[in-house]
């Protein structure tokens, strides 16, 4: 394959000794071949950036769902961007309570909850928010990741556990 | 991230992206490019800084940048391959009044900006009048008319 690629790049020959000229052009081979993958690389990573890879796409949207709740996420963040968590849950009572792990909470920076919640209490290393809620409801987080890496986080719902998994580009 | 990480990651990530797009990209800045120029400066800045306003990041990435750049030219002066990497190397273009296709495809340059050069920088009007054309590793074309 690369010799494939090399011998695409024939470039003609110059003898001459008049110009003091330092060309190399071998040297001037390689790097015309570096660029052409370069280019690849570059188009392929815009490629996979349209669907998602580096967030907001078809690759990063994620649902998580048991038989009472769902949670839309983002699965592909960027450092010091805000992205959104929303849960919906089918047959609520009158109260819904959300739990979110502290340590997840330590890497991201929780900056709205719609509708605020009216009572929110810690408790064995995990943040619970209470809702007033009836029938199907749809509850918002706007969050904004501080920390870069792959997160894994077990949220409850009621009774319901459900995990997100993100990965925080720098 | 620490401001002196993000300042080397742009400073890398910006001489690859140079270096992956060639010579000739940006290397006359036309109206559009002088924009997309000014573009890429914001949003790097936007990068580097973040939300993070103060004099001594300031401080800290100028100095970074500036250190990067320091140490890149004294590698490039103590080692040819790596200013070889780093800049490239001049391509002839022209030899003898004949442009050397391959070359010129290759390169991204076309006859009529060999002509440009050599009406704009000597007043030379034809292909035959040049003996060496070639293309620096900044992207310009330098034109060596034959002696009379």
């Amino acid at each position: 394959m690369p010799a494939m690629l090399f011998s695409k790049f024939k470039l003609e020959d110059v003898k001459q000794d008049s110009l003091q000229v330092e060309e190399d052009i071998s040297f001037v081979r390689k790097e015309l071949v570096f660029q052409r993958v370069g280019w690849f690389v570059m188009f392929v990573v815009l490629a996979l950036g349209c669907v998602g890879l580096f967030g907001t796409g078809i690759l990063s949207h994620r649902t998580e769902a048991t038989a009472n709740a769902k949670i839309e996420y983002e699965r592909f963040l960027r450092f010091d961007n805000k992205t959104q968590l929303i849960f919906r849950i089918n047959n609520a009572n009158s109260s819904t309570t959300i739990g979110i792990p502290i340590n997840y909470l330590s890497k991201f920076i929780v900056e709205k909850i719609t509708p605020e919640p009216h009572i929110q209490r810690q408790t064995n290393g995990s943040m619970f928010y209470d809702f007033h809620t009836a029938g199907s409801s749809e509850i918002r987080m706007l969050v904004k990741p501080i920390t870069t890496g792959n997160y894994k986080a077990n949220i409850a719902v009621n009774r319901d556990v459900i995990q997100l998994t993100h990965f925080v580009y720098p | 991230m620490n401001p002196i990480f993000r300042g080397l990651a742009i400073y890398v990530f910006l001489l690859l992206i140079f270096r992956i797009t060639g010579k000739r990209s940006l290397s006359e800045t036309t109206t559009f490019e002088f924009v997309l120029l000014l573009i890429i400066s914001e949003t790097i800045q936007q990068a580097m800084v973040g939300e993070d306003f103060s004099i001594t990041t300031a401080f800290l990435l100028i100095m970074t940048l500036m250190g990067a750049d320091l140490v890149l030219s004294l590698l490039k002066n103590k080692f040819k391959t790596v200013d070889k990497i780093t800049e490239g190397t001049p391509v002839i273009i022209v030899d003898n009044g004949k442009p050397l296709q391959h070359r010129m495809k290759l390169s991204r340059v076309a006859e009529e900006d060999v002509l440009n050069a050599a009406r704009s920088s000597l007043g030379l009007e034809r292909m035959e009048e040049i003996k060496f054309a070639v293309l620096e590793n900044d992207g310009s074309i330098s034109i060596i008319p034959y002696k009379n």
